[in-house]
């Protein structure tokens, strides 16, 4: 919606005030919807740890007997230390870059793709709309875990093959919502009236439909990171993900037989670093659903 | 209707045969893992080798290979394990009550408790127990499956001394004390965690419901606030809850190997896991079969449960 | 989860039966699981030649019990089987064929691996001829009372077919002796086996190759004809007759009455419980209802010591597998001061500090539970030796490129691989100064493609197997191995000439200092095959299990005079 401030011609119809300034109005939904802030945030700290973990981590995070191996938390290790010496903490701040890549490429590159197909099935229909659908079916038939162990037996456990079975699953999953609310998009009124003023399809679709979806796209997306990483930490923890650290491959294995002899702090802080990051994508995700449509209020 | 059902159940073995060409041809492919090597040492000789890959039928053109085992399935023969050489289905048929225990009292928890939530939050909305139960559905939608299992092993045993019994399998049926005892406390921590998206959708559905003016019509008749909410709210609300549980059961696919993982029960799984990691091929190819149909059979019945519940839908 | 592939077999001897199996995947390493190699016992360190009490090439008598004391004879040891046996065939599980091995069946000979010296079992008498011909001279001894052998006699032509047999069957003639020096066998009377060979090998007696526990088990004629009977049932001439199990799980042995040596075994029966989680099994053993375990780590040990304190009974336990960093032996690496200065850059202690929470040994290519290993005093003045200003300097004068990145190989998934390498790539990062990245491979791509097909730029690291004989160990050091060339493409022909000659030594002591002989040249060399250290793991065994042979490894199992004194 335009900002109208009032009328410079003669008339005066009817006095509508200016809206606020964009800090006022972002001020006012972040007392609105704190919870929502706060999600913000966790997910800001953890795109920053992800990108910078490496030169933020107190200690290099694969560097050996930087204490007591298996010593429990204290104040020059907060988070303990595991078998082999490493710092918990520093590897919790490095971890964040491999989920990060993980879960934000696959976001973007799967729920993105998803959602324009299905904004374009929506919309255009016949063919495109049947071949979408049809292959959403015969993947869901292919239960993820398979289809992962498929590509990870052709490519190797190594990033690609995660970021491409989670790009696969995060394609189909906004398909179908982005799809439902597009077919609703192009019957409201709007679109047959600019058909009526003379606008070609692809200009609607284009200057209207897309941007008018957009806001569900991203709240999609965002809710998508917190499932990205939740599916990518759970695929490290059977041991079947990529080599390089993570936090879900921190829980797995020797430490967790460690933690059963007591040594909870090396999986339980990994394991708080991973929900505090999908709660923070959820609650984002949730906040952003009520500023933009109530409809889809949950 | 029954043209719909029909039609929809003609697309299960296309796309049944699509999944397991798929499977088939993956695993074969020249760059995958070679089976043989998980028999091999320093000392075998490339006769050895090559005899191992006989017995393994190996040797054969992947077509031929294949064709022969379309065909064996198709008669009821699921092949032996490359492992050990023991038949595949006695091995499946002991682990496959595993599973569906897990199944039915992940699944049941996760409904009970998610229904009960909605209902009580739904019912008394923006009280102090809708803000708890929303709070706790939120942090159960983010806290990893895995996690919540590791922490029930863990913090026990520090806080108490106390550890959960875990491994091992006694059917329900031998022993039910010991089964249960072995399944409920992580079945019931896993229903927690999926009954939190329950719970928001019975609330949001029956929220809706609650605006609709057929509801003020039946508080108006008279009809006790409890009844009207059961009666009409949460059969109004049923269609997308039975959505959401298929959505939970193809999840528990998954959700119960991280189960067997971390209690070391022997399920399918499990079974799955180690064969794939040892490249058993007969094993793999069946069991992914096998979840195809059961996850196409499922969402079928639930699709065509939707006619049931609610009257207005029609299949053309 | 007991990940069952050629590469892992060899591992569970004790743990088969002290049972350290699990069944997660990534839960545990793959093949030592537990972290647990095999355990040859040899508890005594330096001394190479024959433990204490040990008289090589007789039999061991057991731990002597009090003065005085009554071997009770109706007693009933419970052990722990860590996973399910996908069958009970000995021929198509390997888990299996060994437990049976040390249990219901017999075997003409075994040869001990701490004194390398052949003992003779079923066999009277053993005669070499030649080199390709010796004889066997059978004792009497009679199968289990059960069908088709009904407890008849034990003849020749049962050896015969039972070790003809075993030579055909793919999985478990898992040396090539059995393909290719292995020939066949002529029985000219039922007490008379004559072994013809193809080839030379000196190391033909040893459990690796014909005193394999698995393929030299002696079955009845009808049941080595048709091996697909042992899917159901199993019979033998061992001190133990198969009684039932369950679905591959809670094994039940009852003693066999006509056992050879009579008055033996002094066991009524032996019962396995199949517990998978070792949190379980600890307590189990700590409820009695196990009486003895293998312990996965110190930790374990000092809570059993602290709950029981004099009740039981801890041995340690060598483990066979060393873990190795491999260099390639050609292009940068061809020259000897740069493999050198990797020798003398790794921190053996550091390795065992947190690899093994400390309880390892520094190891040489042969580890130290063989007669034919290095002793302690050579192994730390060789290749236990760490001298990081030294390895530097060596390394500059090489004018090894340390600007390029490197990378180290290891097996997924399977957490002790993987911590290996991060400890060898710390250290070579902070002793060397190199660049080093890790490259994670699925064990079938690692075995066949970078490790057979040495296709890796600069490390491999990895746990050797377990084997059962020296030669095996060293036999990394040819042109060839198996048929192969070298993987790390090193090719030196004094090392290969000298593996080919100790095989061909047939007198023991000779062959012994053959090895030692070897193991020094190798490091004066830098051969690419640099051993570290070996694990040292321990068993907890209740007092009440009295007369048990400890500190010989396997050979223990062969024990007929163990028994259970509750009181």
């Amino acid at each position: 919606m335009a900002t109208q401030t009032a009328s410079t011609s003669g008339f005066d119809w009817a006095y509508v005030p200016a809206r606020p300034g964009w800090a006022r109005r972002m001020a006012r939904l972040a007392r609105h919807h704190p919870a929502g802030v706060f999600g913000l945030l966790v997910l800001v700290v953890f795109v920053v740890l992800g990108l910078f973990g490496e030169h933020l981590a107190p200690y290099p995070p694969d560097e050996l007997s930087v204490g007591t191996p298996l010593e429990g938390p204290s104040l020059a290790h907060p988070a303990g230390l595991n078998n082999l010496g490493q710092d918990v903490f520093s590897r919790i701040v490095a971890g964040a870059r491999i989920s990060l890549i993980i879960s934000f490429t696959a976001v973007f590159l799967g729920a993105g793709s998803g959602a324009f197909l299905g904004i374009l099935g929506g919309y255009f229909g016949r063919w495109i709309d049947y071949i979408v659908q049809r292959s959403g079916e015969a993947f869901a038939a292919f239960p993820g875990l398979v289809l992962f162990l498929m590509l990870r037996t052709a490519f190797g456990p190594n990033l690609k093959t995660i970021i491409i079975s989670i790009g696969i699953g995060a394609l189909f999953g906004g398909n179908r919502i982005l799809r439902g609310q597009t077919i609703i998009e192009r019957n409201q009124i709007y679109v047959e009236a600019a058909r009526a003023v003379g606008c070609s399809e692809w200009r609607i679709f284009l200057r209207h439909i897309i941007p008018n979806l957009l806001p569900l796209v991203v709240v999609i997306m965002s809710g998508a990171i917190g499932a990205a990483i939740l599916a990518e930490s759970a695929l490290a923890f059977l041991g079947l993900g990529p080599t390089e650290a993570s936090w879900g491959r921190d829980m797995s294995g020797s430490n967790l037989t460690y933690a059963r002899s007591g040594y909870w702090h090396v999986v339980v802080f990994p394991g708080i670093a991973i929900s505090l990051v999908v709660l923070g994508s959820n609650l984002l995700g949730d906040a952003l659903r009520d500023i933009w449509d109530p409809r889809l209020r949950k | 209707m029954r043209q719909y059902a029909l039609r929809r159940l003609s697309y299960v073995p296309l796309i049944v045969a699509v999944v397991s060409i798929l499977t088939f041809f993956t695993l074969r492919l020249p760059f995958a893992t070679d089976p043989v090597t998980q028999y091999t040492n320093q000392n075998t000789t490339k006769e050895q080798e090559e005899a191992i890959r006989a017995e393994l039928g190996l040797d054969k053109p992947v077509l031929e290979q294949f064709v022969v085992w379309i065909g064996d399935v198709l008669r009821g023969d699921l092949g032996e394990t490359f492992r050990s050489g023991q038949p595949v289905w006695p091995e499946i048929q002991r682990r496959w009550p595993v599973n569906l225990e897990i199944l039915l009292l992940s699944v049941g928890f996760s409904t009970i408790f998610g229904i009960a939530f909605g209902v009580i939050t739904a019912v008394r909305q923006n009280s102090p127990v809708d803000y708890g139960f929303r709070v706790f559905a939120v942090f159960g939608q983010s806290i990893p499956d895995f996690f919540l299992l590791i922490l029930l092993i863990v913090l026990p045993s520090i806080w108490w001394n106390y550890s959960p019994p875990v491994g091992g399998h006694v059917s329900f049926f031998e022993d039910p004390w010991t089964n249960l005892r072995l399944y409920l406390p992580p079945t019931i921590l896993l229903g927690i965690g999926g009954a939190a998206s329950m719970m928001r959708l019975t609330r949001s559905t029956l929220l809706e419901v609650f605006r609709q003016d057929y509801m003020r019509t039946a508080r108006a008749k008279g009809l006790a606030g409890r009844d009207v909410v059961v009666a009409h709210g949460l059969r109004n609300s049923l269609i997308p809850i039975v959505t959401l549980l298929g959505g939970h059961v193809t999840a528990l696919f998954f959700g119960s190997l991280i189960l067997e993982q971390v209690f070391s029960i022997n399920g399918l799984g499990q079974f799955f896991l180690v064969s794939a990691a040892t490249s058993d091929f007969p094993v793999v190819q069946f069991l992914v079969l096998y979840s195809a149909v059961v996850i196409m059979t499922m969402n079928l019945l639930i699709d065509l449960s939707y006619a049931l519940i609610d009257p207005r839908v029609k299949y053309s | 989860m007991e990940r069952d592939n050629y590469w892992t077999r060899r591992v569970a001897r004790r743990r088969v039966l002290g049972g350290a199996g699990t069944v997660a995947l990534g839960a545990s390493a793959w093949a030592l699981a537990g972290c647990g190699d095999d355990d040859d016992d040899n508890g005594n360190g330096g001394d190479q030649t024959s433990g204490p009490g040990v008289n090589p090439g007789t039999q061991t008598p057991p731990t002597p019990t009090a003065a005085g004391e009554v071997i009770k004879k109706d007693g009933t040891l419970n052990l722990r089987q860590g996973a399910i046996y996908a069958s009970i065939n000995p021929y198509s599980g390997l888990d299996s064929g060994l437990l049976w091995g040390f249990t219901i069946f017999d075997h003409l000979w075994y040869t001990p691996l701490d004194t390398g010296i052949r003992e003779n079992f079923l066999a009277a008498s053993i005669e070499q001829q030649d080199p390709l011909h010796f004889t066997v001279k059978l004792q009497d001894s009679v199968f289990h009372a059960k069908a088709p052998a009904n407890g008849r006699a034990v003849k020749a032509s049962d050896v015969k077919a039972s070790l003809e047999s075993a030579a055909k069957q793919t999985k478990i003639s898992n040396s090539s002796w059995w393909t290719q020096i292995f020939d066949h066998i002529e029985t000219p009377d039922d007490k008379t086996v004559n072994f013809i060979l193809k080839k030379v090998d000196a190391w033909g007696f040893s459990s690796t190759n014909g005193g394999s526990p698995i393929a030299s088990s002696i079955l009845p004629e009808e049941i080595a004809k048709d091996p697909t009977f042992m899917d159901k049932d199993l019979v033998g001439s061992g001190r133990f007759q198969f009684v039932s199990h369950e679905n591959g799980a809670n094994f039940k042995l009852k003693r066999h009455e006509k056992w050879r040596v009579s008055g033996e075994p002094y066991l009524a029966n032996q019962n396995y419980k199949l517990i998978q989680e070792q949190a379980a099994a600890l307590a189990a053993f700590s409820a009695k209802e196990i009486d003895t375990l293998a312990l996965t780590n110190k930790l374990e040990r000092e809570d059993l010591e602290k709950k029981h304190g004099k009740d039981i009974v801890v041995d340690s336990v060598d483990s066979r597998a060393v873990w190795l960093v491999q260099t390639r032996g050609d292009g940068a690496f061809a020259d000897e001061r740069v493999r050198r200065a990797i020798y003398l850059a790794l921190d053996r202690k550091e390795m065992i500090t947190l690899m093994a929470l400390g309880e390892g040994k520094m190891s040489g290519p042969v580890p130290p539970a063989f007669g034919e290993s290095l002793s302690a005093a050579d192994i730390e003045a060789t290749y236990g030796k760490s001298d990081v200003a030294q390895a530097k300097q060596l390394l500059t004068q090489s004018g090894f490129d340390t600007s390029k990145e490197y990378s180290i190989k290891y097996i997924v998934p399977g957490d002790p691989y993987q911590q290996f390498a991060q400890i060898v790539k710390s250290q070579l990062e902070k002793n060397l100064g190199l660049k080093i990245k890790l490259i994670g491979e699925d064990f079938g791509k690692w075995l066949s493609q970078s490790l057979y097909g040495s296709d890796y730029d600069s490390f491999i690291t990895y746990p050797t197997l377990a084997y059962d004989d020296p030669s095996s160990y060293i036999g990394a050091y040819g042109k060839t191995i198996g048929g192969r060339p070298n993987w790390a493409g090193y090719v030196d022909d004094e090392l290969d000439g000298l593996v080919t000659k100790q095989k061909e030594i047939l007198d023991d002591k000779e062959r012994r200092a053959a090895v030692q002989a070897l193991q020094k040249r190798a490091f004066e060399k830098a051969a690419p095959f640099i051993p570290t250290i070996i694990r040292v793991t321990n068993d907890a065994t209740w007092a009440y299990v009295k007369g048990r042979v400890v500190g010989r490894g396997s050979y223990g199992l062969f024990n007929g005079k163990v028994y259970v004194d509750k009181g």
